[in-house]
């Protein structure tokens, strides 16, 4: 069966220069993620997850290679049209929330919304299911400062499904938490994976993620060493993980 | 000074910020000197005359207003009085309009004796007491219109209802005005009909402690006459003129403080900026042992260093532009308008406060803070 | 598609020192731009506004100013009858000799100044029109009357109406204040005209001459033939021309001033760029969310660029409001042109105001300029792992 794949990297390298030594991130990398799959990228520091996950959310350019997106190969399109491009199919999460503090709770989650042609009232409406939906709608009107790291990781969440993307993009999302704002939040991606079906991509080197994910992409110094299993109770039907 | 190394280097961490913040410095500093150096010019070429031992008498009325040329015997009759030059404005146009120069008709026999710090040669005295249509030029209206000695020129008469035609006998430099020319007066009054008034007489003491004496016994005499005098030291006459400026010169001195003000705001700003910066970076070093007092001293140092090289930056710029530009202000006598050291001192001066205060605050509270809060920031 | 001005306006508040001082320093630099428009605006309408384009001003041929010059008394008799001359309705033309001359006059304070007195005749009040009695009446001929222009009032001694005056050779009675609508005029005497050729002793001539042009006429024509008819022989020109030429001060002073401005303005925009390369560099982890949630590098350039021209325009507010209070304050200067003092007052137009803060707009642009271009420029991913 050929099943349609939410994400295709298709022998990519990454070499990016600093100052004047060459880094090789990623070599020769491929791999193919299915449609509603909650996966995980693991691996040490240095491995190159990082620079995976920028080239899957378009903020990142391969050296040679090709990547794929829900369908549509961004690897040849333009800064402008791949900015666009995030709006609609990208949701971040990042390590350090990302949330730009003199904006609002509400705010912070209308962001990506200011790129659609949606008016005020459907916005608010939108954001507000957003924020419901991670459990966070009293604490609208709230500044980043005023949240605890697990909601303000929360409100990042939301923001990051506002738009109803085709891809959810985290990268060490439970990197800055505690035990327990970490399980909720591994629990809530989960969610967000089982109710909505949506695709969910996770750099991590948390081990506790591995019980909550479909798939393990393991990553050793720019290359793909290994695809496991993951532990994650629920697990869609037929093979999907190899080439 | 083992610390400047470690100075300079802070200050060439971000070349980019301190490049502004110096040149923002310069620039304002260049206006202060070129603004403040036009009152303290003018203030200083006034005290400069007031060691001269002329004095000027004219009608009590005004300078528009005359006196009779007999008046000169009994001025001359005064106690302490070396010698009387009768002064009549003759008004006349050499060029254009725009460009004109005060030119004056003088009785010659004793110039030599009234104007002798003018620069004007034994020869070009002789010249201009021999020969009816001599006149003396000041070298800045020489190098203006290009003349040269024994060169001749007329003067269209606005005024006076006759042009006049003279020969270039001398140049007048030193402490003359530059924009001055003397001619006769025989000339002038024949020429006019022999009406027998002046519009001034120059007077020339044989001290200065006579001055106030000479002064009142003139005006004494002629008070309560058909034309009343009213004498002053050359000091104070030269001063009337420059008085007609003061709403400017006050205008120029409030701006000058304004400018230094912002300046003061600017520096202050981007020193606070950059000193919150490295906060943590002066945690550590005084972990690692430096003083407080070491600390304040090394960042007050880069914010004197910047603010003294805006300040020589601007400084210089304002005095060279002033040099090169010549500009000038003829209704005070200013050929060319230079900087006075007084101007620089002050400009240097401000220059180096504003660099010390403004850092002051911030570098005080940025070497005092308690080194384990700063160190957390450091993670 | 833009990022919400919101964003800005909060970002410039949270950094409120840097922000603040900045602010001041655009803002003086505005109060400064005011405070010179404003020297210029004053000084201008006070010069500009003493001619009349429908007047025309005769001197001597050559003559600069009308006090350099001498117009005799046949000379003037022979003008006053030509036909471009507007006439009153008893038929008299509307012809004023004048015999403006300086004289020194002591003010309020103790030190003396040079003011125009100018003789004239109560047919002046018919061809400067904008000359009114606001207190008092127009002197009466040969008493040594005067009427006192309103600028000197207060400002040089004995200057009430009722007062006597002491200036020249003799003593003046003040018996009515006159207004001239903001022109140089109000800084003048005026007295009867006999009395001043007595009083300055220079015999009977008259510096100049006002003629009022009927309307329609061919000023060049007119200009022509006074200069062409041997029996007049003078030169002439519009009111409106003459007082232009008298300008060379303000002129110069615009000029001056707005070298002092532009350049005090480029401090500014160095100040401004200081701070916003500050604050985007505070802000490279926003940008780069910014730019990783979608919005264009050219929404992040004009949002940085539209938060340094809120800072600039705000502040140029703030510099217009603290140079306002100079609005009004009236000043002399010696204008060595006429060899007099000459009041002016300050003014600060709408127009000031609108260029002021168009200056201020201009310096939050530049000053914004090259930050916003950076921010624009950074690359998506060195921005993010800043965090």
């Amino acid at each position: 069966m050929d099943e349609k794949y939410a994400i295709e990297i298709d022998h990519v390298t990454r070499v990016y220069k600093r100052d004047e030594f060459e880094v090789r991130a990623l070599d020769d990398v491929t791999l193919k993620v299915p449609e509603a799959r909650f996966v995980a990228i693991m691996g040490p520091s240095g491995s190159g997850k990082t620079t995976m996950l920028n080239l899957i959310a378009g903020i990142d350019h391969a050296t040679s290679g090709r990547v794929a997106v829900g369908g549509e190969e961004i690897t040849s399109m333009r800064e402008r049209d791949l900015a666009a491009w995030r709006a609609r199919h990208i949701g971040l999460v990042f390590q350090f929330y990302n949330l730009i503090p003199v904006l609002t709770a509400f705010e912070n989650v209308e962001l990506p919304l200011l790129l659609t042609h949606l008016r005020k009232a459907e916005r608010r409406q939108h954001v507000e299911t957003a924020l419901k939906v991670v459990g966070l709608a009293d604490r609208m009107d709230h500044y980043p400062r005023q949240l605890s790291g697990g909601q303000e990781q929360r409100v990042a969440i939301a923001r990051a499904i506002v738009t109803d993307p085709t891809i959810v993009v985290a990268d060490e999302p439970t990197g800055d938490l505690d035990a327990k704002s970490a399980e909720e939040i591994l629990n809530l991606l989960t969610e967000l994976n089982r109710q909505f079906h949506k695709t969910i991509v996770m750099v991590t080197h948390d081990p506790r993620a591995e019980r909550y994910v479909d798939t393990v992409y393991r990553l050793d110094k720019g290359i793909l060493a290994g695809i496991e299993r993951g532990k994650s109770a629920a697990q869609p039907a037929a093979a999907g993980a190899s080439a | 000074m083992k610390f400047t190394m470690l100075v300079l280097k802070n200050l060439l961490r971000s070349k980019r910020r301190t490049f502004l913040t110096v040149f923002s410095i310069a620039v304002s500093l260049f206006i202060f000197s070129a603004l403040v150096s036009f009152p303290t010019l003018a203030r200083e070429i006034l005290a400069d005359r007031a060691s001269s031992l002329r004095l000027a008498v004219h009608n009590k009325a005004g300078v528009t207003y005359s006196m009779p040329e007999a008046y000169k015997q009994r001025i001359a009759a005064t106690p302490h009085v070396i010698a009387v030059v009768p002064e009549s404005w003759f008004g006349g146009i050499y060029h254009e309009v725009n460009d004109q120069f005060p030119n004056l008709a003088v009785d010659p026999d004793q110039v030599d004796l009234m104007w002798d710090d003018w620069g004007i040669s034994k020869a070009a005295f002789e010249d201009f007491k021999r020969l009816r249509t001599a006149c003396l030029v000041s070298d800045g209206t020489m190098k203006r219109f290009g003349l040269h000695v024994g060169q001749q020129i007329q003067l269209r008469g606005t005024f006076y209802p006759f042009n006049v035609t003279l020969n270039i006998v001398g140049v007048m430099n030193d402490k003359a005005p530059p924009n001055f020319l003397f001619f006769r007066r025989d000339y002038l009054e024949e020429a006019a009909g022999r009406p027998g008034f002046v519009s001034m007489f120059w007077v020339r003491a044989d001290k200065s402690e006579n001055i106030p004496q000479i002064i009142a016994s003139i005006d004494e005499q002629f008070a309560n006459s058909m034309a009343e005098t009213r004498s002053e030291s050359e000091a104070a006459f030269m001063g009337t003129f420059a008085q007609g400026y003061r709403a400017f010169f006050e205008l120029a001195e409030i701006l000058g403080l304004i400018v230094v003000l912002t300046i003061g705001l600017v520096a202050a700003n981007t020193a606070a900026m950059s000193i919150r910066e490295r906060r943590s970076e002066i945690a550590i070093m005084r972990s690692i042992g430096f003083r407080s007092g070491t600390i304040l001293g090394l960042l007050l140092g880069e914010s004197l260093i910047i603010g003294l090289s805006g300040g020589i930056l601007g400084c210089a710029s304002a005095y060279v532009i002033l040099k090169v530009f010549a500009v000038g202000s003829p209704a005070i006598g200013i050929s060319s308008l230079r900087m006075p050291p007084i101007v620089v001192v002050e400009a240097l001066a401000a220059a180096c406060l504003i660099g010390l205060l403004s850092a002051w605050f911030p570098a005080r509270s940025a070497a005092r803070q308690n080194i384990v809060d700063a160190l957390r920031l450091v993670a | 598609m833009a990022i919400p001005l919101k964003y800005n306006i909060r970002s410039l508040l949270v950094r409120r020192v840097s922000t603040a001082m900045t602010a001041g320093g655009i803002a003086l630099v505005v109060a400064v731009f005011v405070i010179v428009m404003a020297m210029v605006a004053g000084l201008g309408s006070a010069i500009s506004d003493t001619g009349s384009p429908d007047n025309v001003v005769v001197v001597r041929k050559g003559s600069t100013t009308e006090t350099s010059s001498a117009v005799q008394l046949d000379q003037f008799d022979a003008l006053k009858f030509l036909p471009q001359i507007k006439r009153d309705a008893d038929g008299n033309p509307l012809a004023s000799p004048e015999l403006p001359v300086q004289v020194l006059m002591q003010r309020s304070g103790g030190a003396s100044d040079n003011v125009v007195v100018r003789g004239v005749l109560p047919v002046a009040l018919q061809v400067h029109q904008n000359v009114h009695l606001i207190e008092g009446r127009m002197f009466k001929p040969a008493l040594n009357e005067v009427i006192v222009g309103k600028a000197l009032v207060g400002r040089y001694a004995n200057t009430g109406v009722g007062s006597t005056m002491h200036f020249g050779r003799g003593n003046w009675r003040v018996v009515g204040i006159f207004d001239a609508g903001g022109s140089s005029f109000e800084s003048e005497v005026w007295a009867d005209i006999h009395n001043v050729q007595d009083d300055t002793q220079r015999g009977a001539y008259y510096a100049c001459a006002r003629l009022k042009m009927l309307a329609g006429t061919d000023v060049d024509a007119l200009i022509r033939r006074i200069a062409d008819d041997p029996r007049i022989n003078l030169q002439a020109q519009t009111e409106t021309d003459y007082y232009k030429d008298q300008s060379v001060v303000a002129n110069q002073l615009r000029a001056l001033g707005m070298i002092v401005a532009i350049i005090m303005g480029i401090g500014a925009v160095f100040a401004a760029m200081n701070t916003m390369y500050a604050a985007v560099s505070a802000r490279t982890t926003e940008i780069g969310t910014l730019r990783a949630l979608g919005f264009r590098p050219g929404a992040v350039l004009g949002s940085f660029l539209l938060e340094s021209l809120a800072l600039a325009v705000a502040a140029g507010v703030l510099g217009v409001i603290l140079a306002l209070p100079i609005n009004g304050f009236s000043t002399s200067f010696g204008n060595f042109v006429t060899f007099s003092t000459m009041a002016f007052a300050f003014r600060v137009t709408p127009a000031v105001m609108l260029q002021a803060l168009l200056f201020a707009a201009v310096m939050g642009v530049l000053g914004g300029w090259l930050p916003a271009r950076q921010a624009m420029k950074m690359q998506v991913v060195e921005a993010l792992r800043k965090g």
